[in-house]
């Protein structure tokens, strides 16, 4: 009895001593960075800069831009189009505003927005040890790297749901709901912030800089979003910049600092100003040797650091496949990439992100559609980047998916690049390639009525892939909607499965069209995109959560 | 003594589980409001819950939310936290049902309770978005709107296409992007249908009729992008090169023999009814207007149609002289 007491009294007493447990230590960290100290040494303000690039290395990250760029669009099938799923749900439009991945995309791009704003509003507590010209070009890079990263988040908000709040640099507690701004607005924004950052960064970063966005990146990228805002058939001041850029980018003509900011527009600052914010040396400390830039300055030219040629980064040959293998990684047309890396001593189980994504997608998520097997097999490249199921890889590996489908070889990974453990992938994404940058400036130049010119430009495209098989067809002249048709189809073959497409539909105004004809592809009975609603999907739902949070402040977009 | 263990625990085990009994099910009340009985399509419409229910669920009504076909596979959405954003895509007459579910632990028991309004959803957008020739020898070539009723084709008299010069028919296929999916769309009287060829000499009547009932009508005309149909300089025929690019600007040679002075010559041309030329804006007169031909002269055609000044076709020739 004495016992059976002990064992009800002792069962009583154990959940006090579990409170007591609550109990926390009230001691502050003694060594600690806050806000405030932090940011007092470049080499503080390059970590921070870290975090940013993380954010594109995250898995959360990558996973989105596949999901939204290739498996929205038509180029892919898959094998979930009638189940239940969050995924399945969105790419085929049966989704609510309540879709995870809806939200994923918002979050994980404000979050890198969050930390760009970080750096960027943190960067003038920074202390130099000495005035040395290259100690402001340390922060200014830094500073410029941070400003195309955010500029690239805001890119892909504003291209997934229209107009979307601008953050500002420093967020105020008592203040965090603010309401959307204008698509006009953001992407004015996200031009500033590129404008400035073509300036302030090198041309193209090598060796133990690898990785870094450099002016390349940066101009590829100023390109595309003045695409986005450019309507096909429309004339406007858009087209007209894109082929400025493009002549600097591909024909090497000159451009000024002054003329790529617009500074006389624009800006109200002044110039010394507007030097000492971007962290260039001001003028007054300058010594006789630095170089103090004015709006006249040419900015270097970069047209001969890029090219359609498929050669490494060591000088060596690669065949079109491999561009996009980890020995592809950084070859002579690739404006800017996203870095997996292999985990340094090899082995398994490391934290590692976004590594084992290309592996996932490949071979059991998505599969070439029969409409882009349509147009490919005649092209060169249909060998290099599609392989049917029993056939084999260009390497020679036997391909196991599901019978009579075609898998994308640009996710594959060679047998020679394959890592000892199954969790620790690695090859780069490749985000923005030459032969893009060629396009969209032939695409512009026939909206400028300079068709001649647009085909020189898509034929460079087309006779570099032509090289694979030594064949010879080239594209022929013609009228503007011929000439734009043909740039759109070279569009397809030339960058297909790079997780591009959807977005890429919606700007030229034809999604609709193409989803009507997807849908009703006869040799698979997918329905793929016979759910897309004209006027309503081209863009997505702001998610629910930030509709419910901001009680009303933040609108959704109509249709949803 | 252990049996005298199980006694006494054996009650306080029963009291446990019998906690977990449930008592009686409350009978549901299902009531909702939507902010708006009629609304446009795409524009979104919000409901809220306003009864009494563990869960909530909501039947649109529309394609493959119609309560009344749930038997036949047609499903509903949750309602969350009591309010539903919805949009309808096609323009009708909707019953949305609500449907408030009471249950059991383990729904043994399970109560429902539904209720329902009308939604009408209009459609009024009877408008044109665009409007092309989608395949003029290969080419697909945009109309232009005028105003609030006049589109313009301006269509060229002949194409370069691959070496060869092909002579451009008036009679073409029609692209229309309508607003609406549910608009209808007449061509001079008839259904549209996008295979067909219409003659395009005679302006085309295009009368819409939106699903509300509303109907909006345009005009397509056609201009011809206008060309010498002959030019002389002192008697000898120019040679015209099309540019395989741009149908409106073409260029042109005339050789003269060695010596010739080329400060003022008198062009001699033709040109179809309704069309005019200048020369750095000056009306030429062909066989009066003197032009001086030391450097390349560009001459602009400009083709307008009868009665409608604002419609106009322009062509630019540069004419060099060797």
């Amino acid at each position: 009895m004495k016992k059976i007491i002990f064992k009800w009294s002792a069962l009583v007493l154990f959940p006090l001593l579990m409170v007591g447990c609550s109990d926390f230590l009230t001691e502050e960290p003694l060594a600690s960075s806050t806000k405030d100290d932090y940011y007092r040494t470049p080499y503080q303000l390059q970590e921070s800069l870290n975090g940013v690039y993380d954010i594109l290395q995250s898995n959360l990250y990558n996973n989105c831009e596949w999901i939204f760029g290739e498996a929205c669009g038509d180029d892919v099938i898959g094998n979930d189009e009638s189940t239940a799923n969050q995924i399945a749900e969105l790419v085929n439009f049966r989704f609510n505003t309540s879709n995870t991945w809806v939200l994923n995309r918002y979050t994980v791009n404000y979050r890198g927005i969050n930390r760009a704003n970080q750096v960027i509003a943190n960067v003038h507590k920074v202390k130099l040890a000495s005035t040395d010209y290259g100690n402001y070009s340390t922060v200014r890079e830094i500073l410029g790297q941070a400003k195309f990263l955010r500029a690239m988040f805001y890119f892909n908000l504003v291209k997934t749901y229209g107009g979307v709040p601008i953050r500002p640099e420093v967020e105020d507690i008592n203040n965090l709901v603010i309401p959307r701004n204008t698509k006009e607005e953001v992407y004015a924004y996200i031009e500033k912030d590129l404008r400035e950052a073509a300036i302030m960064l090198q041309p193209k970063y090598t060796d133990n800089n690898l990785g870094k966005a450099g002016r390349g990146s940066v101009l590829g990228l100023l390109m595309k979003v003045m695409l986005y805002q450019a309507t096909p058939g429309v004339k406007s001041e858009k087209w007209t910049e894109i082929v400025t850029l493009g002549e600097y980018m591909v024909n090497g003509t000159t451009l000024t600092m002054g003329e790529l900011l617009k500074f006389d527009e624009l800006y109200t600052e002044n110039w010394e100003d507007l030097r000492k914010r971007l962290w260039f040396k001001p003028a007054a400390l300058s010594a006789a040797t630095d170089p103090v830039e004015t709006p006249q300055t040419a900015i270097g030219a970069i047209a001969n650091q890029f090219s359609l040629d498929y050669t490494g980064i060591y000088g060596d040959a690669l065949n079109y496949w491999e561009i996009f293998t980890q020995k592809g990684e950084f070859y002579r047309g690739s404006y800017f990439e996203v870095m997996f890396k292999e985990s340094a001593d090899g082995t398994g189980g490391d934290t590692n992100e976004g590594t084992g994504i290309f592996q996932d997608i490949y071979v059991t998520r998505m599969w070439t559609s029969p409409t882009l097997f349509d147009v490919i097999k005649n092209d060169p490249r249909v060998s290099q980047v599609i392989a049917r199921h029993g056939t084999g890889t260009p390497d020679g590996e036997r391909v196991e998916s599901v019978e009579n489908r075609y898998v994308c070889l640009k996710w594959y990974t060679p047998k020679r690049e394959r890592p000892l453990y199954t969790d620790d992938y690695a090859k780069n994404r490749r985000v923005l390639r030459y032969p893009d940058v060629l396009l969209m400036y032939a695409e512009a130049l026939n909206e400028c009525g300079k068709g001649a010119e647009a085909l020189i430009q898509l034929n460079k495209v087309k006779s570099a892939a032509n090289k694979i098989n030594n064949t010879a067809t080239l594209y022929t002249s013609g009228g503007y909607g011929y000439m734009r048709d043909q740039i759109w189809a070279e569009r397809r073959l030339e960058l297909c499965h790079e997780w591009d497409r959807f977005f890429d539909i919606v700007r030229q105004g034809r999604a609709a069209r193409i989803f009507r004809a997807f849908a009703s592809e006869s040799s698979t009975n997918h329905k793929r995109g016979q759910n897309f609603v004209e006027g309503v999907n081209e863009v997505f739902p702001i998610p629910q959560t930030e509709i419910d949070l901001s009680n009303g402040v933040v609108t959704q977009n109509p249709g949803y | 003594m252990k049996i005298a263990n199980i006694i006494k625990v054996l009650p306080l085990l029963v009291l446990l589980l019998s906690a977990c009994v449930e008592d009686e099910v409350k009978v549901p009340v299902a009531s909702f409001e939507a902010s708006k009985a009629v609304c446009t399509i795409n524009e979104s419409v919000v409901f809220h819950f306003t009864g009494q229910a563990q869960q909530v669920s909501i039947f649109t009504g529309d394609k493959s939310h119609d309560y009344h076909l749930l038997e036949q596979g047609n499903t509903g959405f949750v309602v969350n936290k009591g309010t539903f954003s919805y949009a309808y895509k096609q323009p009708g007459t909707y019953q949305v049902v609500i449907v408030a579910t009471n249950f059991s632990e383990g729904a043994e028991t399970i109560l429902k309770d539904t209720s329902s309004l009308i939604i009408r959803v209009t459609d009024e957008d009877a408008t044109i978005k665009a409007l092309s020739c989608p395949k003029v020898l290969y080419d697909e070539i945009a109309a232009e709107n005028m105003n609030d009723t006049d589109w313009l084709v301006r269509l060229p008299q002949k194409i370069q296409f691959a070496g060869k010069v092909a002579t451009i028919t008036s009679r073409q296929r029609l692209s229309v992007k309508l607003a609406s999916d549910s608009t209808v769309l007449l061509v001079n009287g008839l259904k549209f249908n996008s295979t067909t060829f219409y003659e395009l000499k005679t302006p085309i009547a295009l009368n819409l009729k939106a699903h509300s009932g509303n109907t909006n009508d345009y005009t397509l005309y056609m201009l011809r992008l206008p060309e010498f149909t002959s030019f002389k300089l002192a008697g000898v025929e120019g040679v015209l090169t099309r540019s395989e690019f741009n149908y409106n600007k073409m260029t042109m040679t005339v050789t003269l023999p060695a010596g010739t002075d080329k400060t003022s010559l008198i062009p001699q041309f033709t040109l179809a009814e309704g069309q005019e030329v200048y020369v750095n804006n000056v009306l030429q007169t062909s066989g009066v207007s003197v032009v001086d031909f030391t450097a390349p002269v560009v001459f602009r055609l400009k083709n307008t149609f009868t009665g409608k000044p604002h419609l106009t076709a322009e062509t630019e020739i540069t004419v060099s002289v060797l």
